[in-house]
């Protein structure tokens, strides 16, 4: 069992997070016309952010392994106190879910640096652009690591303001607008979000003592390694395990740490750990009642719907990305839209299970998710210009990984968070292949191009691979994350798969009708004719990106193996039947059921 | 001879309670009255010498409360005195431990600011102590007596530094409307005192608390006759309420404060905007909990109603509280002049403050304090900044004026956007620790409208960050349209970068301050209210709505 990686005595997440916040004071020292030196600094030091999160899979040698797999949970935990008289934690951990998207993180986190390179050169303001992403890096590498509730909101607020002004400072026309619309909807939603973590945070205690030990029954569950491998069933992460019964016994007044003694009167009782606040999950019903918990589920879910974004919240992302840098919208597609989806998975599923498998509620969040993949995919192929029709398309494709996670079945979620990754990449790749048209042209338009692949050869190539991985061609990434994710979906609902599926024939179409208008046929604009293809740094930056199109869609399965556990454990607290009827057969069978169910309630709203 | 001897012991006995009770105030009140003569001693420009006597004063005052409260908190008991006219316990040291910061924090800020207005004069340095003395007794005063001359000790000094730019018409009529104001709304406030002290025949706050139950009791029996007392009780509540929802510039009671904040010399909107509206909470608190504490009233779906069939001030607080956040906010939306604009977001963050006294138990006094004490810090700050921009042939009250301030002044713009995000509540700053506190207090109730509030509060929040987003964006984003460079001076620089520091330190660690006011939240004879407990354990029925919901969170 890993201890845990430590560097100077200080645990790897600790320096995974810290590092670019590091970075941004060390820029503070540079004076501002240093502008090679700051950029040349800024692309070191966002290299070395990557890999020092590389140990977390590979180990650092000397005993401290990378991530045990065939452990699960959380892992490389980091417990310090910090503000007893809130119950709030200093607590980091990841398991497989954070550490592929932490990766994901700190690997657009040096794409992003290393495209801006020319755009920052004629933009202008480095030192203050780079402390921005480098700021922003911390905030979601954080909010991915943060074990306690509290410490993920504040990563979670923390984002907001550099990303305001990445947009702001360094955006494009209509900047000023785009930048408070983004600031305004996603602090609307995390203040929501605040009230029901304050709610949660004070049922806490009162769950726990209600009934300690199935609450110890759900944790265990929750720490549990593996729940349908028999090798290592019943198998349960001890250090995990651990921080939630310390959590759990404070709930009942008692102190863990020191022998079960009573708590001293004055100390709160009620916890942030995120893991002990899941394990009350399936008891709040039981409790306070089945509204309590969908009125929790409202308040999360609304903070991850607008930052996902879904359908109906959805405005504010055509006009950010449309505005932001070429970094910013890197960074906002692969990953602070992860954030939402990642809020689902983490807090939304697993906490208010009831919530979250009501019928009623479920339809809802899969009809919105099925409108934005169909919505979004129409409206992005009217669209006029390259990044808002990328932009669009995130809409759609965001909307499947919110379907595969309501499918609430071992392949819908696998998919789901397959999905973020693979969106991640592709989208994350678009950016900036739409960002060095426009560092060639000064334009997204659409019309003003055509018959690129005659000048710029390489870069029609790379754009034609990313393109079909974005609409999902077999052997490419997003092939396996949609296929999963439907999988999930006709599995749940053959209705609902049905629908989605419209979504992926609309996604080869604009994205191929993209491609045509852009590179294909005569260069009719006597301003394309001159184009320079790429040059080294930019031709190389695609490189770790292509290659991961190419690795997830041919193997996905070392990427599945970090994801699987954390999908089952959350399909167990879900549907906590789901695993006990093993055969395929019973599985669809309960799928049928739910489709009735699901039907029942459909016809109870058209009646009325 | 007994009857003398008696009152000789009685002089020693207030005697010595003064040489350790008031002692803070004490030596407050002798550094100002020292300025007063130094004052005239000084040549003209020597007269900032005051500014720091002052500063030495306050410095001496914060030791001797240091003092005081290891004193109080060893014995782990209030001490009172005065015949029980005034009352040292946490809740008190706290406040004077905050208007002293706030005093002194704007000292600082002014000693540059009055040269550049020209009216660099000792009596400015003097008048501010004199009026923190005054709040220092607001906030120990457990006397109806006490807390009103106090109020008008600070008040009246107030006043008069409000009108201190007598050259400037607009600084003159702020002085003219803010005394008629407040004035007007002493009287208010002295009419509900007197009513009360008809009702129960006395002036001190723990026996009006005792007296009043029986008397707003229906058929109480006054003088022998039947008489329904209830309705005078609610009055005299009403009408103190409204005088102290003057002081703190709640809504309706609001209109003076623009007017008076834009007018006034910037440092004393600072004063007047931190340290005023801090003592006059204070003075609430101690009204409200202390003396009409059975007077809350119930909300709807509370278990006691304490007076019988009528609602009390809980209600009355609830609907100032979200109508003064709702108009404060969309008020200082359309503002332009920044001094105006910071005067309504103050407007709504007295509702938001509002909201601790209303929540009723610990963590909302706890959140009502802490949230006045960070307030102070970064409202300070704020108007530090827009003081820096004060140069000559600049007001630097526009919004104009801090366009492109980052090329100028990048670690003031730095110290700005802290102090801004600080005011909107994102974290990691100080101003999140306070409106979570406050969120909490709220919601620890599970009280539906209260719940109802919480979420009413957390969309102003949301939507008071538009306007702080738009001082963020003349600085980072606009043009420079101000060629003139900005010198700032030592003072002012020192102020802000405490101000900065404690911000950012209360944000990451803030430990230590709840630590401090949760004991002032606990202090003695503050009446906390107990909700009726969740149905724990027995009842498991799957009914939705077996407990009070949340309400509908909005949804766009």
């Amino acid at each position: 069992m890993p201890d845990g990686i430590k560097i100077f005595g200080i645990g790897i997440l600790s320096w995974i997070v810290w590092l670019p916040t590091l970075g941004a004071l060390f820029l503070l020292l540079f004076n501002r016309e240093m502008k090679n030196r700051i950029r040349w600094f800024s692309n070191l030091w966002i290299g070395l952010c990557f890999l020092i999160s590389v140990p977390l899979v590979t180990g650092l040698g000397g005993g401290m392994h990378g991530y045990d797999k065939a452990l699960g949970g959380l892992q490389f935990i980091e417990d310090y106190e910090w503000i007893p008289l809130l119950g709030a934690r200093y607590q980091l951990a990841a398991d497989g879910l954070s550490l592929v998207l932490i990766l994901l993180t700190t690997l657009l986190g040096v794409l992003s640096v290393v495209c801006s390179w020319a755009y920052i050169r004629e933009k202008g303001r480095e030192k203050e652009f780079y402390i921005m992403l480098f700021l922003l890096q911390t905030g979601m590498i954080g909010a991915f690591a943060a074990a306690d509730l509290f410490l993920f909101f504040i990563f979670w607020e923390v984002m907001l303001v550099p990303m305001y002004f990445l947009i702001g400072i360094w955006g494009g026309a209509n900047r000023l607008y785009s930048a408070i619309k983004f600031f305004l909807y996603t602090l609307v939603g995390s203040v929501v979000m605040l009230l029901a973590v304050i709610k949660l945070y004070f049922i806490f205690p009162v769950v726990v003592q209600n009934n300690p030990n199935v609450v110890l029954d759900s944790a265990r569950q929750y720490a549990s390694s593996s729940l349908t491998d028999p090798q290592r069933r019943g198998q349960v992460n001890a250090k995990m395990m651990n921080m939630m019964e310390n959590a759990i016994l404070r709930a009942q007044g008692l102190d863990k740490q020191n022998d079960s003694a009573p708590l001293p009167p004055e100390y709160v009782r009620s916890s942030f750990n995120i893991a002990a606040l899941t394990a009350i999950g399936p008891h709040i019903k039981t409790v306070y009642g089945l509204g309590l918990a969908i009125w929790l589920f409202i308040g999360f879910g609304l903070s991850f719907a607008i930052k996902a974004p879904m359908f109906p919240f959805h405005t504010w992302l055509p006009d950010a990305h449309y505005d932001a840098p070429t970094a910013g919208s890197v960074i906002l597609a692969g990953v602070l839209l992860k954030m939402g989806t990642y809020g689902f998975m983490r807090f939304s599923l697993p906490m208010f299970p009831d919530a979250a498998n009501h019928p009623r509620v479920r339809q809802v969040m899969v009809i919105l998710a099925i409108i934005g993949i169909i919505y979004g995919a129409l409206v992005a192929m009217a669209q006029k210009d390259v990044k808002k029709l990328v932009a669009y398309s995130s809409v759609s494709h965001l909307g499947f990984i919110v379907l595969g996670l309501f499918a609430l079945n071992p392949n819908g979620i696998n998919g789901a968070v397959m999905q973020m990754i693979n969106h991640g990449i592709s989208t994350g790749a678009l950016f900036m292949l739409a960002g060095i048209l426009y560092e060639r042209r000064h334009t997204y338009d659409i019309a003003e191009f055509g018959g690129l692949a005659h000048v710029m050869p390489t870069f029609s190539t790379i754009f034609l691979i990313v393109t079909l991985s974005s609409l999902g061609l077999p052997l490419m990434n997003n092939f396996i994350g949609e296929f999963l994710a439907l999988r999930g979906a006709f599995e749940a609902n053959v209705v609902w798969g049905a629908f989605a599926t419209v979504g992926i024939i609309l996604g080869a179409a604009y994205m191929l009708w993209l491609y045509q208008r852009v590179f294909f046929g005569q260069v009719k604009n006597p301003a394309n004719e001159g184009l320079p293809d790429l040059d080294r740094r930019e031709a190389w930056q695609f490189a770790p990106l292509i290659f991961l199109i190419f690795w997830i869609g041919i193997y996905p399965k070392p990427v599945l193996d970090y994801i699987n556990p954390q999908t089952e454990i959350v399909v167990a607290q879900v549907q906590p039947g789901y695993f006990k009827d093993a055969t395929p057969a019973q599985r669809i069978q309960v799928g049928k059921e739910k489709t009735d169910e699901a039907q029942t309630v459909a016809q109870d709203q058209s009646q009325r | 001879m007994p009857a003398l001897l008696q009152a000789a012991t009685d002089f020693q006995t207030i005697a010595r309670q003064a040489g350790q009770l008031i002692m803070p105030e004490a030596i407050l009140t002798l550094f100002a009255c020292a300025a007063l003569i130094l004052d005239v001693m000084l040549p003209r420009n020597r007269k900032r010498v005051v500014a720091w006597v002052c500063l030495a004063g306050i410095g001496a005052s914060l030791v001797s409360l240091g003092i005081l409260y290891f004193n109080i908190s060893s014995r782990e008991a209030a001490r009172t005195g005065f015949f029980d006219m005034i009352i040292i316990d946490n809740y008190a040291v706290v406040f004077k431990l905050m208007f002293l910061i706030g005093a002194a924090l704007s000292i600082l800020l002014s000693i540059k600011y009055l040269d550049t207005e020209g009216e660099q004069r000792g009596e400015y340095y003097a008048l501010i102590l004199f009026s923190v003395t005054g709040m220092m007794f607001m906030a120990s005063g457990v006397d109806l007596l006490t807390l009103f001359i106090s109020l008008e000790l600070m008040a009246i000094s107030v006043y008069i530094l409000v009108g201190f730019l007598k050259r400037d018409q607009r600084s003159n009529e702020a002085a003219m409307k803010y005394f008629l104001l407040g004035a007007f709304s002493s009287g208010v406030l002295l009419y509900g005192i007197s009513l009360v002290y008809g009702l129960t025949g006395t002036t001190n706050l723990a026996k009006i608390a005792a007296a009043l139950p029986t008397v707003a009791s229906a058929n109480y029996n006054l003088l022998g006759t039947p008489a329904d007392m209830r309705y005078l009780v609610l009055l005299s509540m009403i009408l103190m309420a409204a005088g102290m929802f003057f002081k703190v510039a709640a809504v309706p009671f609001h209109m003076w404060a623009p007017d008076a904040y834009e007018g006034a010399p910037t440092s004393i909107t600072a004063f007047m905007s931190v340290a005023v509206k801090a003592a006059s909470f204070a003075m609430f608190g101690r009204l409200f909990l202390y003396g009409l504490p059975d007077l809350r009233g119930a909300l709807e779906g509370d278990p006691a109603n304490n007076i019988a069939g009528l609602p009390g001030w809980a209600l009355l607080l609830g609907i100032v509280a979200a109508i003064t956040m709702v108009w404060g906010n969309l008020a200082a939306l359309i503002q332009n002049n920044t001094k105006r604009l910071l005067a309504y977001s103050s407007i709504s963050h007295a509702g938001f403050t509002l909201l601790g006294l209303i929540a009723g138990n610990q963590t909302g006094y706890t959140a009502f304090i802490i949230y006045l004490f960070i307030y102070t810090l970064m409202n300070l700050g704020v108007f530090g900044c827009i003081i820096a921009l004060r140069r000559r042939g600049i007001a630097g009250d526009r919004m104009e004026d801090f366009n492109g301030l980052v090329r100028k002044a990048p670690w003031l713009t730095v110290m700005m956007t802290i102090f801004l995000l600080s005011l909107g509540g994102i974290p990691p700053t100080a101003g999140f620790v306070g409106k979570l506190y406050l969120f909490m207090g709220l919601i620890e109730t599970g009280n539906p409208w209260l719940v109802r509030l919480a979420i009413l509060a957390v969309l102003m929040s949301a939507v008071s960050l538009y306007y702080y987003i738009r001082f963020i964006r003349a600085m980072y984003i606009e043009p420079e349209s101000e060629p003139q460079p900005l010198s700032l001076s030592r003072p002012l620089q020192t102020a802000l970068a405490v101000a900065v520091l404690l911000v950012m330190l209360i944000g990451v660690y803030p430990q230590p301050l709840i630590r401090l006011t949760q004991k002032a939240a606990t202090s003695q004879g503050l009446k906390t209210y107990v909700y009726e407990e969740k149905p724990a354990a027995t009842d498991s029925t799957d009914q939705p709505g077996a407990v009070p919901l949340p309400p509908t969170p909005p949804r766009r």
